[in-house]
């Protein structure tokens, strides 16, 4: 199975949601600023990465996990991306998941800052303080996804 | 092979185009093709499916919203990553004049349901921008040979 996270830029919460999906970084403990920045993509991206899907790595099960930034398209591009793959007769295959409703401001304002206007130094500090208060939301996503990737794969 | 013709949204002039590709012709109002303007099927994102070319090909209308071109880059990269050819799925964009605010009378139509809006859509395009649709379809049909 293919699983997308997908969030505004594809540098943030699908970047950490992926990485809690993959085991990269424990769902137990709140992640210090250098071990969110030493994962894969996170807040390394740029304008050319929006719409692009970014492998990440393989799950336990064989799942590939991929990130992808949609802007502000909201749950629309899931249902873009799914009626795709119904039509490609591999409905089965993907869960598109979408981690904008577990992000809050802080992570809006400070990816924003650092990815957009491209103040780092001004964003991230922000980003660092509303991924961690949005963490344990993530480790919920991810728990719920891996479900349903798990009961998927059975079926 | 799938065709999908995408713009920011499925049912105004990317069903044009889509019926245009399959038939060479569509009625004189575009407002009589089924699902013109029709902003409940375009406001679930699927694709609308528009028929058959006479080569077996299925031909799709999807709105993507604003951004078009991200959209196609997306589609296309799902097409790889599900293990399908790019020749499997073509995408082809499709962009007028004014498109950019077509989502928005979509998000009218639905708070003040009324067949004149989708009339008015029609006419506009009826009146300006057949002539570039009509050139898109064609200039895709030419890079593709699907003729």
């Amino acid at each position: 199975m293919k699983i997308i996270y997908h969030c505004f830029g594809g540098s943030h919460s699908s970047v950490l949601a992926a990485a809690l999906h993959l085991g990269f970084i424990s769902k137990d403990k709140l992640p210090t600023a250098s071990e969110l920045m030493a994962l894969p993509y996170f807040d390394k991206t740029n304008n050319d990465d929006f719409g692009s899907i970014r492998l990440v790595g393989n799950d336990e099960y064989g799942n590939q996990v991929y990130v992808l930034g949609k802007k502000s398209m909201g749950n629309r591009y899931a249902a873009m991306l799914e009626g795709v793959a119904e039509i490609l007769g591999a409905r089965d295959q993907l869960l598109a998941v979408n981690c904008m409703n577990r992000v809050n401001w802080f992570m809006k304002v400070g990816g924003f800052t650092s990815r957009r206007i491209g103040a780092v130094s001004l964003g991230r500090p922000v980003l660092e303080k509303g991924t961690q208060d949005a963490f344990f939301k993530l480790v919920n996503l991810v728990e719920i996804t891996r479900f349903k990737a798990l009961a998927g794969s059975r079926v | 092979m799938k065709v999908f013709f995408i713009g920011t949204t499925g049912v105004h002039h990317t069903l044009i185009a889509a019926n245009l590709y399959i038939k060479n012709d569509i009625p004189r109002n575009p407002a009589d093709i089924p699902d013109f303007a029709d902003q409940q099927k375009d406001h679930y994102g699927k694709p609308i499916y528009v028929g058959r070319d006479d080569k077996g090909n299925d031909v799709y209308s999807l709105g993507t919203g604003k951004d078009v071109i991200m959209a196609k880059k997306s589609i296309e990269e799902l097409v790889a990553v599900l293990g399908f050819y790019p020749h499997d799925l073509l995408v082809k964009p499709i962009k007028v004049k004014g498109d950019i605010f077509f989502p928005f009378i979509n998000k009218v139509s639905s708070v003040f349901p009324s067949r004149s809006i989708g009339r008015a859509v029609a006419r506009y395009l009826t009146a300006t921008q057949m002539d570039s649709i009509t050139g898109q379809v064609d200039g895709f049909k030419d890079h593709y040979q699907l003729h």
